[in-house]
């Protein structure tokens, strides 16, 4: 005698299955009871109702939500552009445009450097060690920086029109440059900024 | 005791023993009419174009039923108030992911499941106390039978916080989101046999942690 396996009992408690169909049951006291039991359960948990807050607290947890994402929305902002100063979402699309031409005008400088006669120098990579570039100064900090200002103003000056024209193919893939640049960490960025300054500064010598 | 005895007579038995979330946020209240009668993929059109309020309007829409299913996770209010909020907040940050393959209650559900696994993995479920419970409107009832009902219905919430996670999400989604097995599976990333063996289990379970005294 074969007893009704688990989703067959739960296909009968739910109803979906009728018990008709499953003539086991009329001769097995076991089955029978398993499916009472299961019926039992479902209504015993059917009339655990979750209390009911008071109405005030949906309308703080509204506020609070509200509150959270637009704090969640001005770091994300901040993590990205507040570099820049600039703060407006409806900016995001010229902002990703802007993190491509940073990463485009640092390679651009690092070939210059390379190449150029008379820049024999090779561009010097940070010494710091890890843990002190992930003990870098906030973002507020950053903020002030003036080599960052410069990766920004050259980042503006970019013809975008003749870039996608010439082959790099940038608006294809503004997503994953928008989120390489927002994965960077503030001592990542400070870094950047670093090497971009000491980029320009061999570039123009 | 009747009701089950009766249930013991075959093909008596109806199914129904669902019950419904209630849904009672439908007016969002800050001016945001022009959200409040469009359909969710307008609304989610507009809040990824930046339109102000209509993020708010998901919330109101799907605040209660989110914290319903975070309360049965958890068992206690404060809990489920800081994971619902978290819930929408990862919401939003996602919310350019949602295709709408799904309605956006199934995909704010498996949003909240995750985080409710997550959450009770890593920290004990704290079930309230019998005078941390919310008050219940219940005017109709005598004041003896309220008492009672309230606490069968706090035992059977603390039965349901301690099983087993896989368990505690099944039994949930089927019970109170009416949830089919599939959807379910869907968002648990398993088969509707293993769904249907974990309800089976659960309830189970449950019988065995509740012994006869909610009956």
């Amino acid at each position: 005698m074969r007893h009704l396996h688990s989703d067959e009992l739960i296909d009968l408690a739910e109803g979906t299955r009728l018990e008709s169909s499953a003539p086991h049951l009329r001769s097995c006291e076991a089955c029978r009871g398993q499916l009472t039991e299961l019926r039992a359960m479902m209504s015993a948990a059917a009339q655990a109702e979750v209390p009911e807050p008071s109405p005030l607290f949906w309308e703080h947890f509204s506020a609070r939500v509200r509150d959270a994402v637009a704090a969640d929305g001005g770091r994300r902002r901040g993590a990205l552009f507040g570099l820049f100063g600039w703060s407006s979402s409806s900016v995001l699309m010229p902002l990703s445009v802007g993190g491509c031409a940073a990463v485009l005008v640092a390679a651009a400088l690092m070939f210059n450097s390379r190449y150029m006669p008379g820049l024999t120098t090779p561009p010097s990579v940070s010494s710091a060690p890890a843990a002190s570039i992930a003990d870098a100064a906030p973002m507020a900090e950053l903020a002030d920086d003036p080599s960052l200002d410069m990766v920004a103003d050259l980042a503006a000056q970019v013809d975008w029109e003749a870039a996608g024209e010439s082959g790099i193919g940038l608006r294809a893939h503004e997503d994953a440059s928008d989120k390489a640049v927002s994965q960077l960490s503030d001592g990542e960025r400070r870094e950047l900024g670093r090497l971009l300054r000491e980029e320009l500064s061999h570039s123009t010598n | 005791m009747g009701e089950s005895l009766a249930w013991t007579l075959p093909g008596t038995w109806q199914p129904d023993w669902r019950p419904k979330v209630v849904r009672r946020d439908t007016v969002n209240k800050r001016g945001d009419l022009a959200f409040a009668e469009i359909g969710e993929p307008a609304l989610v059109e507009a809040c990824l174009s930046g339109r102000p309020g209509a993020f708010d309007v998901i919330v109101e829409r799907h605040r209660r039923a989110v914290y319903q299913l975070c309360y049965r996770f958890v068992g206690n209010h404060e809990d489920a108030s800081d994971l619902s909020q978290d819930i929408f907040l990862r919401a939003y940050r996602g919310l350019r992911s949602f295709r709408g393959h799904s309605s956006l209650a199934t995909w704010l559900y498996r949003i909240g499941v995750n985080v409710c696994l997550n959450r009770v993995s890593v920290k004990t479920p704290r079930t309230e106390s019998i005078d941390e419970r919310p008050h219940v409107d219940t005017r109709s009832e005598s004041a003896s039978d309220r008492m009672l009902r309230d606490e069968r219905a706090a035992r059977v919430r603390a039965a349901i916080a301690d099983l087993p996670r896989k368990q505690r999400a099944t039994l949930i989604l089927r019970m109170y989101h009416e949830m089919s097995h599939q959807e379910i599976a869907d968002v648990l990333g398993s088969s509707v046999g293993a769904v249907k063996a974990n309800f089976f289990h659960a309830l189970g379970n449950l019988k065995k942690l509740l012994g006869d005294e909610v009956f």
